[in-house]
């Protein structure tokens, strides 16, 4: 319960910080890093595959609050996000800037096919897939990475202790 | 037996769960509940975001006048070297007419928009890079109802943001012309010919569809609102042409629209109040039936 309610608020608040204009200060060329892709990586890898997909799904839950994209599609994205990373739970050292950067570039790539997943299925989804793939998912590649090592710091130092 | 099976595949069965759930309410997405569901958790996510928002903005203002003290310090050491007759000068004028610049700029804007409009900051963005959608402080509280249009001001023209598509009390959901699902009567404004202007993903440009093959259109012209569907004013900048392309045995050119306004910039906006006329309305939903 008490896991819950610290994966529940580094949730909210990396969501809000994700929707708030705070976020477009980090952004490159229109595109911003995925906080919350950062958080649900942590969650899954410290805590394990049904840790991560739980957190998963509630982070997409969490931002598709504030997008008309497809309902559930950030849901479904996130969820496979969690579940995947969480097979790297004490099999790696993430204490280190390298170790969670490639992790945080392994869920990128992941949150890159599930949408591509659901382009396949959802004519929606995939109006705008093809220049996401092109332009925000390779600058992502570069982005989400270098933020993860501050951010597991952050979160090793803060949350981590609180968990049991 | 039964038990033991579930207590071993726990993880892979909560996924699957999960993954149904996702795909219900995608394919659920239109439902009104959905859209309920949305309107109460942005009302009680609206504060937080609006503290949040402003935290930001203190923070971000003060480090602005940090660095704009800084210039001035600077500028008035090498006024003083120059000419010591201005030694005495106070520096505060400077501030104070640019700080009157600014006001009699936001002044002029809010005259050169026609139509009775409220004006409304933006306190939250689509999360993810799409830039299609984005949250305004004001809400239907201040009039402000689903399908309105968004105007906003950049480089002495209006340009066309998007339109309402939820409200709560104090705050709404604006869709951008980038929004994938987004379409905009349009007309060239030179030619007079007729398209549809639509988002393209998260490509910074929009798509000019159904424009005639031998319309002189070229890279560059003006493409504005064609005022036909009601939905947004007549004769509103959507952009300007680029990258027209002709294809043999086609009906129609392809061509991108560069939206007037540059939205990752973009701070305020104007919401138009005006609705689409309810005949109108009615016809394009029979329409869609057909």
């Amino acid at each position: 319960m008490r896991n819950a309610v610290i994966i529940a608020l580094l949730i909210v608040f990396f969501g809000l910080l994700q929707s708030t204009v705070f976020a477009d200060i980090l952004k490159i060329d229109e595109v911003k890093p995925d906080l919350l892709l950062v958080v649900v990586a942590f969650v899954a890898f410290k805590r394990g595959g049904m840790a991560g997909q739980c957190a998963g799904f509630a982070a997409g839950m969490m931002q598709q609050f504030f997008s008309p994209a497809l309902f559930g599609s950030y849901a479904f994205v996130f969820t496979v996000v969690g579940f995947a990373l969480g097979f790297t739970q004490h099999k790696v050292n993430a204490e280190n800037f390298v170790t969670s950067a490639v992790l945080v570039f392994i869920a990128t790539v992941i949150k890159g096919i599930a949408l591509g997943i659901l382009a396949l299925l959802f004519a929606e989804i995939g109006d705008f897939y093809g220049s996401y793939l092109t332009g925000g998912l390779l600058l992502e590649l570069v982005i989400n990475p270098v933020l993860a090592g501050p951010l597991f710091w952050m979160m090793n130092r803060f949350a981590a202790p609180a968990m049991r | 037996m039964l038990s033991v099976f579930f207590y071993k595949n726990r993880k892979v069965l909560v996924f699957l769960l999960l993954l149904v759930v996702s795909f219900t309410m995608m394919g659920t997405s239109s439902a009104s509940f959905t859209l309920n569901l949305k309107s109460v958790v942005l009302t009680i996510i609206y504060p937080f975001e609006y503290v949040i928002n402003g935290v930001f903005n203190f923070f971000r203002s003060l480090w602005e006048g940090l660095g704009e003290i800084e210039t001035l310090k600077k500028e008035l050491l090498r006024t003083q070297a120059r000419l010591k007759k201005y030694e005495e000068q106070d520096s505060s004028i400077e501030t104070l007419q640019r700080r009157n610049a600014r006001l009699e700029r936001l002044l002029e804007e809010r005259r050169q928009v026609r139509y009775e409009h409220v004006l409304a900051s933006i306190v939250g963005k689509d999360p993810q890079n799409y830039y299609q959608s984005f949250i305004i402080d004001k809400g239907s509280s201040d009039g402000i109802a689903e399908r309105m249009p968004v105007i906003a001001y950049e480089d002495g023209k209006i340009g066309i943001v998007g339109r309402v598509t939820m409200t709560t009390p104090f705050s709404a959901l604006v869709t951008t012309i980038r929004g994938s699902r987004t379409w905009v009567g349009a007309i060239l404004e030179a030619s007079r010919y007729y398209g549809m202007v639509r988002g393209n993903g998260l490509s910074a440009h929009c798509l000019i569809e159904y424009i005639d093959i031998g319309a002189p259109a070229r890279d560059g012209d003006a493409v504005v609102t064609s005022g036909h569907s009601d939905m947004y004013p007549r004769g509103l900048s959507i952009g300007t042409l680029t990258n027209v392309q002709r294809d043999k045995g086609q009906f129609f050119l392809r061509a991108e629209v560069v939206p007037t306004i540059n939205f990752s910039k973009l701070e305020n906006v104007y919401v138009v109040k005006k609705l689409p006329s309810p005949d109108i309305e009615k016809l394009e939903k029979e329409q869609k039936k057909l």
